[in-house]
């Protein structure tokens, strides 16, 4: 089986933390994701979620602040309304929603970073098994 | 004063009226007293068919607009909103009209301050086309020889030039591919209830127009044109403002039932979509007419989107941006669809959209008033 | 003011509609003709991309034509009658183009057209639209979808009624992947026989407009007229149906060899930079009339005039002057032919 690929927007103040929590941690987690930082998941538009899967991107993982975190304010709150829309779009364009996912991290939370690619990751293997 | 039956004062305008004439009545007391710059408004151009949107600085070519031109499937707003942007102007809207000037105050592309909106009241409007070939088939008349049409009571009427009316039932017309637009069809929004004042003839006495005030602008408006001897009124009874509200709410029902077939039952199967999609050659007509599209630069151009024109385009990089750009705020008004040159079903795949969006944020684009826009910053509890 | 007019698109010759809106005399943008019965309201990109480059070019409204009139008799007298040829192209509309011939005529110049190949076609080989809908097979040349969407919107509701569609083309291209089978070529020499190889029906339409050489396009013709099926050939511009029809249009070669053989060309509505090499014009005195070339004599646009373009069913659609910019001094190719015609 080809390797899977993840393509991670993970935002600058929280979820990027987060990730780096896990890794100091040394606590491990599938490879398969390449993390872009951004500095806000509000940066973050449906152009490019729609790009990582026209190049290839088995998955497209989102990490944002917890609402109510957001350095910029209410960054995530706009985010969250994009996602919903992002959702429908793929289903739209026959895309399996599962292949898109989105959480709320933060800069302290690295086990739950570990856990959320975990899950996602298998939850990739399983779809096209 | 909520509800009015509005009779124009004068004869001409009363002749080439569909109703009461208060639409021409209160356009012509605006420019009359140079509340406004101009009008935009439908005129006949060559025939009954050929609706054309033309902006009126002088009475005597508004007294030319006067009477309906359901075949004549324009949008308005993104007209003004190109064009017209800097003018103090009245326009007539259809529910889509309206609808798409309130998402566009929204983005700030229009100052509402500068816009008189009068509403009219809408069944849904009919491909000048298709309309020609129905007048042809069911009607049994040359259609160069129909000189005015109007829907009334769930049937399309044609007047002959020797004054014979005809009609048909609408939904016969429909159940053989006739009759309205399929996204008029879906529409569930049959009053304006976004501009100033709202026509039409739902529940009206003969010879009045029905008209439904919705803002303090609308109020003055109509007050000073009484006040100037441009229209008269009555109030309408209980019974029939019911009568409207009840007209109002079939029709919405049936939209919603039309939804159900048109999105879910006859929509195309996912795979069926995308071979659909294929045939797009990115003219980006969609975004053109969309009333909603309203950026100065657009995504769908840019560099690293491209795809090379011997490859096998990827409608996400189309279609899918653009949804992402304007789905939520799609007020299904069809010129998409319209003008595709390749007939995707580009209204439906949108509107399907907002749909799913709308139920779970419970935003109605160009009717909502208080919910957030989908960009906007406002924070709002939403369930994850 | 903001003004809303009927006009007919210039760019290939399938002749949609398109509404052109303008504002104090200039045009700003389009809004769809829903009403035309050759495109209902909808346009392609190609029609769009000419529009928008109409929009952002420099206008002028006046000109001063004594002295470029003067230098142009002169010029003309110069030379002796067989010297001089006059270059056009479809994009040229009726009546012009009949002031062009007779004038050419009248003095004896020689006259030709470059049209990407294409030659005059028997009108009974000719389909209507409607033909091309009620087809139970389609074979595409070139991509016909990208280039003449309207046509390939034809197509498309041939498929709904069942048709088979075949796609010939040197590239993949978006036609291709929208036919039912897709036949990749080397080089349109192959043509021929790839078409051989196509067991038609009484119906097959053959829809083209990309060729590499009049012989191969002259041969397809023959092949259309022995199979009794039709042909509908999309050219790139509007009214080079007329131009067939009237003109003696030649392959790039022959083009060259003409303006080798000339002293002087009068070259109206064309740009030869975009279809031969620079060095072939060196030498040459050229005479200019366009409307793009800030170079060239001046002449009104199509959508500055009155006039008619005859597209590829061999419609004539009649346009009026969607503009209707009473300040406009600009001259149109006749009324500037009459001048020097005067003159000499």
């Amino acid at each position: 089986m080809e390797e899977k690929k993840i393509i991670g927007f993970c935002c600058n103040w929280c979820c990027y933390g987060g990730a780096d929590n896990a890794g100091t941690g040394r606590m491990s987690y599938p490879p398969n994701i390449r993390i872009i930082r951004v500095m806000c998941s509000g940066r973050i538009n449906p152009d490019m979620i729609f790009k990582a899967f026209h190049e290839g991107a088995d998955g497209v993982f989102v990490g944002g602040c917890h609402l109510g975190d957001c350095h910029y304010d209410a960054g995530n709150y706009k985010w969250r309304r994009r996602a919903h829309l992002i959702r429908f779009i793929l289903d739209e364009m026959n895309i399996d929603q599962r292949r898109f996912k989105h959480e709320w991290v933060s800069a302290s939370e690295g086990s739950k970073f570990q856990k959320c690619i975990t899950e996602f990751y298998d939850e990739l293997c399983q779809i096209e098994e | 004063m909520e509800y009015l039956q509005v009779k124009s004062t004068n004869p001409e305008i009363l002749e080439g009226g569909e109703n009461g004439g208060a639409v021409t009545a209160i356009l012509l007391s605006l420019l009359e007293n140079e509340d406004v710059d101009g009008i935009l408004n439908m005129k006949k151009h060559d025939d009954v068919y050929d609706g054309m949107p033309s902006y009126i600085t002088t009475p005597e070519e508004l007294l030319e607009t006067t009477g309906s031109l359901h075949c004549a499937p324009i949008m308005t707003a993104d007209i003004i909103a190109k064009y017209l942007k800097d003018s103090k102007i009245a326009l007539t809207t259809k529910p889509c009209d309206a609808m798409a000037i309130d998402e566009i105050i929204k983005r700030n592309g229009l100052n509402r301050d500068n816009i008189f909106m009068i509403g009219l009241n809408c069944g849904g409007t009919v491909s000048p086309l298709k309309a020609e070939k129905m007048i042809e088939l069911y009607y049994d008349v040359d259609p160069k020889d129909v000189v005015s049409e109007e829907i009334n009571k769930g049937k399309f009427i044609i007047e002959l030039a020797n004054g014979e009316e005809k009609d048909v039932k609408i939904d016969d017309l429909e159940l053989e591919g006739y009759g309205r637009r399929e996204n008029c069809q879906r529409c569930e929004l049959k009053i304006p209830r976004k501009a100033d004042i709202a026509c039409g003839n739902w529940g009206s006495s003969k010879g009045y127009t029905f008209v439904e005030i919705n803002t303090e602008r609308g109020e003055e408006v109509i007050q000073n044109a009484i006040d100037k001897g441009y229209i008269e009124v009555k109030e309408p009874s209980e019974k029939q403002v019911a009568i409207r509200k009840k007209v109002e709410n079939v029709m919405i029902k049936m939209a919603k039932k039309k939804q159900k077939a048109q999105l879910e039952k006859e929509y195309p199967s996912p795979d069926e979509l995308q071979d659909i999609l294929t045939r797009c050659i990115k003219c980006y007509r969609c975004r053109d007419v969309c009333p909603i599209c309203n950026c100065k630069v657009c995504s769908l151009e840019k560099e690293y989107l491209q795809q090379s024109p011997e490859e096998k385009p990827d409608p996400l990089l189309m279609h899918g941006i653009r949804m992402g750009h304007m789905a939520f705020s799609c007020i299904n008004c069809g010129q998409c669809e319209d003008v595709c040159p390749v007939e995707i079903p580009l209204a439906k795949i949108y509107q399907r959209v907002q749909l799913k969006y709308r139920e779970e944020t419970g935003y109605v684009p160009g009717v909502t008033s208080g919910k957030p826009p989908m960009y906007s910053p406002d924070k709002e509890e939403v369930a994850e | 003011m903001l003004t809303i007019n009927h006009s007919i698109c210039p760019e290939c010759s399938m002749g949609c509609g398109l509404n052109l809106i303008s504002k104090d005399g200039e045009i700003v943008g389009v809004n769809p003709y829903k009403n035309h019965p050759i495109n209902e309201g909808k346009n392609c990109k190609n029609s769009i991309d000419n529009i928008n480059t109409i929009k952002s070019a420099p206008k002028i409204s006046e000109y001063d034509y004594n002295q470029k009139i003067t230098e142009s008799v002169e010029l003309l007298k110069k030379y002796d009658s067989n010297d001089v040829t006059i270059i056009t192209s479809g994009k040229t509309d009726n009546a012009d183009l009949e002031k062009i011939v007779d004038f050419a005529q009248e003095k004896d110049y020689n006259i030709v057209a470059y049209e990407n190949n294409f030659t005059k076609i028997d009108s009974e080989l000719i389909p209507t639209y409607e033909d091309v809908e009620k087809s139970d097979l389609i074979i595409s040349i070139g991509d016909v979808y990208r280039n003449n969407s309207l046509i390939a919107r034809r197509i498309i509701h041939a498929q709904q009624n069942n048709a088979k569609t075949i796609n010939i083309n040197v590239t993949d291209n978006l036609a291709g992947y929208n036919s039912d089978e897709f036949k990749k070529i080397e080089s349109y020499d192959e043509i021929i026989n790839v078409l051989e190889k196509i067991e038609t029906t009484k119906d097959t339409i053959i829809v083209i407009n990309d060729i590499n050489s009049t012989e191969n396009y002259e041969k397809i013709g023959e092949y259309v007229k022995e199979k009794g099926i039709k042909i509908l050939t999309l050219y790139k511009h509007p009214n080079t149906f007329s131009v067939l029809n009237t003109i003696q249009c030649v392959q790039k070669e022959e083009l060259m060899e003409s303006i080798n053989n000339s002293k002087l060309l009068l070259v109206i509505n064309e740009e030869l930079s975009e279809i031969l090499d620079d060095e072939c014009l060196e030498n040459k005195d050229i005479i200019k009339l366009s409307s793009t070339d800030a170079d060239a004599i001046p002449i009104r646009a199509w959508y500055e005039k009155d006039g008619s373009f005859t597209n590829s069913e061999g419609l004539t659609q009649e346009f009026e002057d969607a503009v209707q910019n009473e300040d406009n001094q600009i001259k149109t190719i006749s009324e500037i032919l009459t001048l020097v015609g005067q003159e000499i």
